[in-house]
């Protein structure tokens, strides 16, 4: 059977693609990271929407190499969306994807028999494969005792026991990718599957152009799962016929499925003997111990509920003294811009538009780093899972399951990767009745709209314990979304995508202290995206709504405050102050952006809002954020407080032309109920319509957004008036 | 008759802390081959860690969460 390896041979130009690949809660993340570091580059795979990361990895001869990681998968036989990504770069199925030269597998230790079944499988696609064996710490303090070289001699490929998260045995395994990547020896094949399988599966792949053996094989086990109908569907209707062919001459008794899994366990058990030691499968770990406090029904949840108030109240609370800390330096740059340039449009674009807009923006860098960092450290410790367990119960009677709970999780950060992550759910419409509630969740976005309006307008109060009233309303807006996502999702599953109820099967890891590396990773990352959005997307709206703020310049306006000022001259700094708000709210009155905003107010008027706030909601459809830019803007033009650029002062001092307060608690809460609520980020509505696949998706997300927040707006208006905090 | 405990029963009707070995695991869907393909085969030991509507089985050496429902194509024979 040793067949044509020469022909095999996979040519390359410049570095070489090393693939890496394991189970989830393997530590391949934290080992990426690891190898990686800071040259790692996130982006998608081409055209599908799944995060695809590459680093340089430099070996010790001071050659690079890509390192591709892959999602994780327990097998290669694909039931998700993104273990099918995952699967189909393995077989060089994705165009215009480097093609791989060599398979890097992450094993777990502690959990050895199970992490070996993808081995088995990866022997046999004919790549260089290196096995890292991590997690031996915990291993060992289970008792269990692996002999790594002797498994390696078994395996036929090199086994380098490593600790991803300690960072040793990386040189090592730097050394050996090293050595395979140049000799590109592929492991000769065991014989795990029969003879008869392999031969009908080399007959298919010398009939057909760009089909290889390994991929005959896998779908010719497969049958019937996702990446089989992919495969299928690819290389059309003669080679579906040869397949069902093939495949009625090798099944005999049992599905080819299930014989795979008996015979590649069975090798396992045989590879294992006298290599693996493990007294007590059984054991009672801390994690289990953990566990029946973590994922106990009542005690379960009531932890839950305190850990998300808690990560709630640390982000409004531990973020302070960095914030005003970027305020002082945008108020210190703004007073400077206004010095050194001249007086006029230029003057102004820079300090009111520029200035005021994105420093604005970016004063929530710090939170937004909170929050990654309470992500990540949930994710990365594994409470993420347990978490899912417990909503699973709240999430099954909305036609959905456990399974949607880490997509809407992440949603809370930014729904675009929330929405990607929906590729983990096997059932094609609760992925899609995911992707539709995903943007309900409050992401980091909409976290400045909050804070700006919690931090101006709710008191700073103690209620209980040191949750503040602060924090409290923050929490209760990221219910709102939750709240509204039930029915939507419920009603959407009985009608439009209405189905059985799907099965839910998650792993839950053992607990382990989170990884400083990858969770710093998070945090960078997210941060940088921050400031890259705040940089392009919001300062191009900040300028646009700068423009349409400043100008035209009324010659009348300038010509009459200027023959008033003549007529009060030598009157008190104060008459002259008042005079110079009175010209500067003209002004912006008679604005394109004042014309625009008044044609608008009666339709926001019934929330409470003035023409400002209406253009402000407006030009955030592109970007959320782009609210607290503009007010920003606005205020910054109609005001001339120079004193304060900061938009909190502005808010509070914001009047209607009859001199009446603008803001008041109902006007903030419905605001900010609306901005919980409404569809506002184009970024997320192309990402639903490529993973759809279909425009309907996305206008209805779109369409049933926006009408559910102003309804939220208006009855949270109304009704805050009513109890009278007006 | 035999008794209940010579047999083999689903692990859904298990209690906590139950302990066993897999007899077998039925059905030809996604979820009980993705069981399989984790190691639910015959003769692997399993404990139920959780039991309600949600369950947490322990199979070999790893944790997962299913519902009760999806927890019954699990067979298994109890230790005593």
């Amino acid at each position: 059977m040793a067949t044509d390896i020469a022909d095999r041979e996979r040519p390359y130009v410049g570095r070489a693609t090393v693939a890496v690949v394991g189970n989830p809660n393997t530590g391949k993340t934290t080992l990426f990271n690891a190898l990686t570091g800071l040259s790692q580059r996130v982006g998608n795979f081409p055209g599908v929407t799944v995060e695809r990361k590459v680093g340089q990895l430099t070996l010790p001869d001071k050659s690079a190499i890509d390192l591709l990681d892959l999602p994780g998968t327990y097998s290669l036989s694909a039931k998700s969306p993104d273990e099918l990504i995952a699967v189909e770069a393995l077989m060089g199925l994705l165009k215009s994807e480097s093609t791989i030269q060599a398979v890097l597998v992450v094993l777990d230790a502690s959990n050895l028999r199970r992490s070996l079944y993808i081995v088995s499988q990866l022997l046999e696609i004919d790549l260089p494969l290196v096995v890292a064996l991590n997690m031996l710490d915990v291993a060992k303090a289970r008792g269990i005792l692996i002999d790594a070289p002797a498994l390696s001699e078994r395996l036929g490929v090199p086994v380098i026991p490593i600790q991803a998260n300690k960072r040793t045995g990386l040189d090592e395994l730097k050394e050996v990718l090293s050595r395979v990547v140049e000799k590109g020896a592929v492991p000769s094949r065991s014989p795990i599957l029969p003879q008869a399988w392999w031969v009908e599966a080399e007959q298919l792949a010398q009939k057909y152009e760009g089909v290889s053996t390994g991929l005959v094989l896998r779908v010719l086990i497969d049958n019937q799962n996702t990446f089989a109908s992919h495969v299928v569907e690819r290389f059309g209707d003669d080679f579906a016929a040869d397949l069902h062919a093939s495949r009625a001459k090798v099944n005999v008794g049992d599905a080819l499925a299930n014989q795979e899994i008996e015979l590649r366990y069975g090798w396992v058990d045989e590879a294992l003997d006298g290599v693996l030691r493990d007294p007590e499968p059984l054991r009672v770990t801390r994690s289990d111990r953990l566990d029946r406090v973590l994922t106990h029904p009542l005690w379960g949840s009531l932890s839950f509920a305190v850990i998300m108030a808690f990560v709630f109240q640390s982000i409004f609370s531990w973020a302070v003294p960095l914030m005003d800390g970027i305020d002082a330096l945008f108020g210190t740059v703004g007073g400077w811009a206004s010095g050194y340039l001249p007086e006029g449009a230029l003057q102004s674009m820079v300090v009111d538009g520029v200035i005021a807009g994105v420093g604005g923006v970016v004063i929530f860098l710090p939170q937004i780093c909170i929050l990654f960092l309470f992500i990540a450290v949930l994710e990365d410790c594994g409470y993420m899972a347990r978490a899912a367990l417990l909503m699973d119960r709240l999430l099954t009677p909305c036609g959905l399951s456990g399974k949607s709970f880490i997509p809407l999780l992440s949603s809370f950060a930014c729904a675009i990767p929330g929405v990607m992550a929906t590729r983990t759910i096997n059932d094609p419409k609760d992925r899609i009745a995911t992707m539709l509630v995903a943007p309900l969740m409050s992401c980091s976005a909409r976290l400045p709209v909050y804070a700006i309006f919690i931090g101006a307008f709710i008191p700073d109060q103690n209620v209980w314990g040191g949750i503040g009233l602060q924090g409290l309303t923050l929490f209760a807006l990221y219910c709102v979304g939750i709240f509204v996502a039930i029915p939507v999702a419920w009603i959407l599953k009985k009608t439009l995508l209405r189905g059985q109820p799907t099965p839910f099967l998650l792993e839950l890891p053992s607990y382990k202290i989170p990884d400083v590396g990858t969770v710093g990773m998070r945090i960078y990352q997210s941060g940088r995206h921050f400031i890259e959005r705040a940089g392009t997307l919001i300062l191009a709206a900040t300028i646009v709504m700068w423009a349409l703020a400043y100008f035209p310049r009324s010659e009348t306006i300038t010509a009459h405050y200027e023959a008033e000022r003549e007529r009060l001259a030598g009157a008190s700094e104060e008459i002259l102050d008042d005079l110079r708000a009175k010209e500067a709210g003209e002004m912006l009155q008679q604005s394109f952006l004042g014309r625009m905003g008044q044609a608008l107010e009666p339709v926001v008027e019934p929330l409470g809002w003035d023409w400002r706030i209406g253009m402000a909601a407006l030009a955030s459809f592109p970007a959320r954020e782009v609210i607290v830019a503009v007010l920003g803007t606005i205020y910054s033009l109609g005001e001339v407080d120079e004193e304060s650029t900061s938009l909190r002062d502005a808010l509070q001092a914001a009047t209607w032309s009859d001199g009446r307060k603008v803001f008041n608690i109902p006007v903030a809460l419905s605001i900010m109920v609306f901005f919980a609520l409404c569809a506002q980020c184009v970024s997320t509505l192309a990402v639903i319509q490529r993973e759809t696949g279909a425009w309907r998706w996305p206008v209805l997300t779109f369409v049933y957004m926006t009408v559910l927040a102003y309804i939220g707006a208006f009855v949270t208006y109304r009704l805050g008036m009513a109890l009278g905090w007006g | 008759m035999a008794y209940a405990t010579d047999a083999a029963t689903p692990l859904s009707i298990w209690g906590r802390g139950d302990e066993g070995t897999i007899e077998s695991v039925s059905g030809a869907n996604q979820l009980s081959a993705r069981l399989r393909e984790v190691g639910a085969i015959p003769g692997v030991p399993v404990r139920v860690l959780r039991v309600g509507s949600t369950v947490v089985i322990q199979v070999g050496s790893s944790r997962f969460c299913l519902r009760k429902t999806d927890a019954t194509c699990i067979k298994g024979m109890k230790a005593a």
